[in-house]
């Protein structure tokens, strides 16, 4: 059997890095204070490693750069401290957990609106919402949160089990509680990390539109993984109300949000120790420095200039950059050189197989949306008049397509003739003007492309769309992924290698496509042609009854072409297929019954000899050059 | 219900605040629509120009010289940030456009903090703007009315540069379409630096006039960048028309709804973006599908 | 000395190698036609004149110098114009702007905006309306007045018929035929062969990436087994 990993040390030791981590917390109250930090100083760091590990799911590993993860920091402590200080739950650790709900249940109705939008404007959005929380807790809210005073006397947390009453007093118990929840904050992050929800986030990351098309419902997937920061982001704040015995106004601060994102990108991004080492770096320079005199004032502008050299020259922060060094030094020691190592941020690594039963919920069947089912004597696809207008420019117009089980259609035409703007109305990418699309004869129209997908059609582009920093093996997870798991489920505690049958489903796509060879280089080393044949096998993967291939030959040399004819020769065995192709060789070679668009309108339809023999096909082609002639 | 001179009061204030947003906004959305970076140090900038103006006019009692010395120290502040930082961020992520240019924000604040400590100063207004003007339907300072009109020619100023110069209208092709302008024998890349510059000098000059009206401190700029941000969602990335109206809106809706109850009024603007982004997600004047 | 010499350029659109050691030659005065089936190279070709791809291998002179490797304004400010297949109008400028444009970085020879709108009547007309709100054919006019304003060495057309109306590109045929005639060197790509052959005085033909033939357009015309499999179906 073919292991899902090649990390020999992960395989033997899964649990090394939990147990290294509870390990370290539970000496540092013995070794931090000759360090120079006191208990509040240790427990400050790992309220904001644990607002970290949310905010590295996030950003790290779904690269979603917000700016207002102090709204739900704050939120969830100003409704701890709200509860725990009038005293309507009497138990803290009752109070933190409510807290931590309604940031989630904040978390989503930002999320709802923020997540419309990605890039330059996600940024500005989740910033301007955080500020509009400033300014809620601050004057409309102020008779439950204190305005500008904040909530003081939040009580520390206590434990009352009739034969057992413990008080976390603050000092090192308390640092001990919050070590304890930071703990089961990173056993939970590091397990999402490496669940297929956690392969999906950074499919998600890597090629937004890809993973959408490969099945997943990535809004839904964003709105979660917002929740689940908003979540971590809650409980922090809640701690730190518990921790100062007071909750400042200013936890809702933009300052908040700055200082998360600055510790994560100096910590290292995608590592989840990350904003932790960022928190102590930051925390350390600001106590240490403010004992030196001349320089005390300026901690935070060096800090300030440290992000930024790191931003420019060390983009993987702290952590990253070791962990690159350190899988750079072993790729270059071992044999197994392109083994997979070369991935830039942590991406989930699969755990052994065997312990299946341990892994939680079985989602499989329960997420698995049923493909359309082909139907005897109803055609696999079909489209009615479809039309696509852009303002005046008319793409397509009024095109009707019958596509026979089984069959293997060619579909050409001139360029400008629409068949780009065709194929995606096919695929759900774009809504037609007019039309509609039917999959086994039950209507597709305005599913778009994720629930094509799901009911099995899928395409694969003219121009590559792979997951660029995964290894060749967690390409072809994603739309095997999207396959097993339906569009969307919440299997964050499961392990990749709990999931039934996956690693035999990858062998078997990578086989048919011939890249089994190379299945744990990265993306980025593979050669064009190489490329190509994954691009193809990612939208085999999802086991399509209708299969689109858009220049499925483009740029590929004489040899590659012979070879990914060969390639669909043997795939297209009950599948539908449509290809859309400029190779006219090739096209006469595969396809059985060709269809023609010239200026966005149905020209003629045949056999290859007929379209071969078809005049108004050739005067398409050559531009009316019978009639001009004989003109 | 409020008076109806009240509201009159507010509509002026509203026009004030928005002069100044449309100002701001309009430097930051240039300098976006054309670099594609967006600036987090803009805010952070209007703060050291209100610095600089205020530091130069208790040295000199002098206005002019006062808000020459803030709109030259931001024109140099901003090549060298341009040259010497975002240029090699052209290629790279959007995100990591975003994190560098907060981290010159967070440097800028820190310097000024470090230089002049963290506590609020403020600028004296010059001699011709002191007392206060009666306008029939108000009663209001008077520098105050001057700004709005000291602004009011900057924005016309801006779009002279904008609308009847080459560089305004290399600026809007390259809006549009970079890689055409080009294409026409063009140098975008060093038209960057001027945008860069042009940029910082609106906020700039924004910065200086502001000065003598709010508290000079380093954190003074932070509410205005989010403002900023906001400006622009709601008028459109890229767009001077969108910058201008904006902000305009922004403005009236902070005033106005005070009127009614203060303490919403900043929700009801961040409200406000999130109908935009529902009805109208490229915002009021920004193009669709834009590159 | 023609006015352009490629030699041996290949080109890559990220990883995929498009073209392969393509040798071409344009003197001055003439108009060349360069044709192949859709993804043959033939808009990458152009595309690596203009510099906006940039060729791995060879050279391209252009009026005496080499200037592969050099980005479009460069290459631009020499004297070529390319007048993209999407035509590429500012749509937010107006026709006079738009024309403004081209001419900032233009030659002191270059074409007053008069001359421009004498051979474009329709320019002149719609000079205030932005450029989104032009029809297909009038954003055609623009584009290649655009090139005119710079008074290009060469231009370079891709597909500049390509979804207009039959009576518009004839109009269009005519204007370049005019310019053709009054010295005008060009280089077409075009789908439309019968057109590129009514235009063009020489012709060569792309395949995958490698140059398949070179002949005059009388040649081409009448050697329908060339073209049947060069370019048929």
């Amino acid at each position: 059997m073919t292991g899902m990993t090649r990390d020999t040390a992960a395989l033997r030791w899964p649990w090394l890095p939990e147990l290294v981590t509870a390990a370290a917390l539970i000496v540092a109250p013995w070794i931090l204070p000759h360090l120079g930090f006191n208990a509040d100083i240790a427990a400050r760091i790992l309220i904001w490693g644990l607002f970290g590990l949310g905010f590295d799911l996030l950003f790290g590993f779904t690269g979603l750069l917000s700016f207002g993860q102090a709204a739900f920091y704050g939120t969830g402590g100003f409704v701890t401290a709200y509860l725990s200080t009038t005293g309507v739950i009497d138990n803290v650790i009752l109070c933190l957990i409510v807290g931590t709900l309604a940031a989630m249940v904040y978390g989503v109705i930002i999320g709802l609106f923020a997540l419309r939008r990605t890039g330059l404007y996600f940024a500005m959005l989740t910033l301007a919402f955080g500020e509009m929380s400033f300014f809620l807790e601050n004057s409309p809210l102020s008779e439950w949160t204190g305005g500008e005073n904040g909530i003081a006397g939040v009580p520390v947390p206590s434990i009352h089990l009739g034969f057992l009453e413990y008080e976390f007093s603050s000092g090192w118990p308390l640092y001990g509680f919050i070590a304890a929840l930071f703990w089961i904050g990173f056993v939970l992050a590091r397990r999402i990390s490496r669940s297929p929800f956690g392969m999906i986030l950074v499919s998600i990351r890597e090629n937004t539109g890809r993973a959408m098309a490969l099945g997943h419902a990535v809004q839904r997937y964003k709105l979660a993984v917002f929740t689940i920061a908003a979540a971590y982001g809650g409980l922090a704040g809640g701690l730190l109300g518990v921790l100062q015995n007071y909750m400042p106004p200013g936890a809702f601060a933009l300052q908040t949000s700055g200082q998360l994102v600055m510790q994560t990108v100096i910590g290292g991004a995608g590592t989840l120790f990350g904003p932790l080492v960022g928190a102590t770096v930051w925390l350390w320079l600001r106590t240490v420095l403010q004992y030196i005199p001349d320089i005390g004032a300026a901690w935070k502008l060096i800090l300030g200039i440290i992000f930024i050299l790191l931003v420019t020259f060390f983009r993987r922060g702290l952590c990253g950059e070791l962990i690159h060094w350190v899988r750079h030094r072993r790729a270059a020691t071992t044999e197994a050189a392109a083994d997979g190592h070369a991935v830039e941020r942590q991406v989930p690594e699969t755990a052994p197989a065997p312990e299946r039963e341990s892994s939680g919920p079985v989602t499989l069947e329960r997420g698995r949306v049923p493909q359309i089912e082909p139907a005897d004597g109803t055609p696999a696809l079909e489209a009615r008049g479809l039309t696509k207008h852009y303002g005046g420019v008319h793409a397509v117009t009024d095109v009707s397509l019958s596509i026979g089980v089984g069959e293997l259609r060619g579909l050409i035409g001139p360029n400008g003739a629409g068949k780009s703007t065709l194929f995606k109305m096919l695929a759900g990418e774009i809504t037609p003007t007019a039309g509609d699309v039917f999959l086994h004869g039950q209507n597709v129209s305005g599913v778009g492309p994720t629930g094509i997908c799901q009911h099995g059609l899928s395409k694969s582009y003219q121009i590559n769309q792979l997951f660029d920093s995964l290894t060749v093996r967690q390409n072809m997870l994603i739309p095997i992924l999207g396959r097993n798991r339906g569009p969307f489920a919440l299997d964050m505690l499961r392990s990749l290698g709990g999931v039934e049958r996956l690693d035999e489903q990858v062998d078997r796509t990578l086989d048919l496509v011939g890249l089994s060879a190379r299945a744990d280089a990265p993306t980025s080393v593979l050669a064009y042609g190489e490329k190509r044949r994954l691009e193809i096998g990612l939208a085999l993967a999802t086991s399509p009854t209708v299969l689109l291939l858009d220049e499925p030959l483009a740029g590929m040399s004489p040899a590659e072409r012979a070879d990914t004819v060969a390639l669909l020769k043997r795939v297209r065995r009950g599948r539908t297929m449509v290809v859309v192709e400029h190779d006219m060789d090739a096209v006469f070679e595969l396809a059985e019954y060709i269809s023609v668009l010239n200026e966005g309108e149905l020209l003629a339809e045949g056999t290859p000899e007929q379209i071969q023999n078809d005049d108004r096909v050739q005067n398409a082609y050559l531009g009316g050059m019978s009639e001009d002639e004989s003109a | 219900m409020p008076s109806p001179s009240l509201f009159f009061a507010q509509l002026f204030n509203g026009l004030a605040l928005g002069s100044l947003l449309a100002l701001v906004s309009a430097g930051l959305t240039i300098i976006l629509g054309t670099l594609g970076v967006l600036n987090f140090a803009h805010g952070a900038m209007f703060m050291v120009a209100a610095y600089v103006a205020w530091w130069t006019m208790v040295a000199t009692q002098s206005y002019v010289l006062a808000a020459l010395a803030a709109c030259a120290v931001l024109v140099v502040l901003g090549m060298i940030i341009e040259r010497g930082i975002i240029q090699f961020y052209y290629s790279r992520p959007p995100e990591d456009q975003i994190l560098v240019t907060f981290g010159i924000g967070v440097v800028l604040v820190e310097v000024i903090r470090v230089i002049f400590g963290g506590i609020s100063h403020s600028m004296p207004v010059p001699d011709w703007g002191s007392g206060i003007v009666n306008m029939g339907f108000l009663i209001y300072p008077k520098y105050r009315v001057l700004a709005l009109g000291i602004i009011a020619v900057a924005l016309l100023a801006l779009y002279l540069v904008l609308y009847r110069t080459r560089l305004g209208l290399i600026v809007r092709a390259g809006i549009e379409d970079q890689r055409m302008v080009g294409l026409l024998g063009i140098n975008v890349k060093r038209t960057f630096l001027a945008v860069f510059a042009l940029g910082s000098l609106a906020v700039g000059f924004a910065g200086a006039v502001y000065a003598p009206i709010i508290a000079v401190n380093p954190e003074m700029g932070e509410q205005l960048l989010v403002q900023s941000f906001v400006v622009v969602v709601i008028g459109g990335l890229g767009s001077f028309p969108g910058a201008v109206i904006g902000g305009l809106i922004a403005g009236e809706i902070l005033t106005l709804t005070t009127m009614f109850n203060p303490a919403y009024s900043h929700v009801m603007l961040y409200l406000a973006m999130a109908v935009v982004l529902v009805l109208r997600p490229q915002g009021l004047f920004g193009v669709e599908g834009r590159e | 000395m023609s006015l352009l010499e490629v030699q041996g350029i290949n080109s890559h659109y990220g990883d995929s190698h498009i073209l392969f050691d393509v040798d071409m030659r344009v003197e001055a005065n003439e108009v060349v036609a360069l044709l192949g089936r859709n993804g043959a190279g033939k808009s990458t070709t152009l595309k690596s004149l203009m510099g906006v791809v940039t060729p791995t291998r060879g050279q391209v002179r252009f009026d005496g110098q080499d200037v592969a490797g050099r980005p479009p304004f460069e290459i631009a400010r020499r004297g070529m114009q390319l007048v993209p297949e999407e035509r590429r109008i500012i749509g937010t400028l107006s026709v006079h702007e738009n024309l403004k444009l081209a001419a900032l970085s233009a030659g002191r020879d270059a074409w007053s905006f008069e001359r421009v709108y004498e051979f474009f009547p329709r320019l002149q007309e719609r000079r205030r309306s932005r450029g989104k709100d032009l029809s297909g054919g009038e954003q055609q006019m623009l584009a290649i007045g655009r090139a005119l304003i710079r008074n290009a060495k060469l231009i370079l057309l891709d597909e500049p018929f390509e979804g207009l109306a039959p009576i518009i590109v004839r109009d269009l045929m005519a204007s370049c035929q005019q310019l053709a005639r009054e010295g005008q060197t060009f280089l077409v790509v075009e789908q439309n062969v019968a057109a590129a052959l009514r235009l063009a005085d020489r012709c060569y033909l792309i395949e995958n990436g490698h140059m398949v033939y070179e002949g005059s357009a009388e040649a081409l015309r009448d050697s329908p087994e060339v073209m049947d499999r060069y370019l048929g179906v």
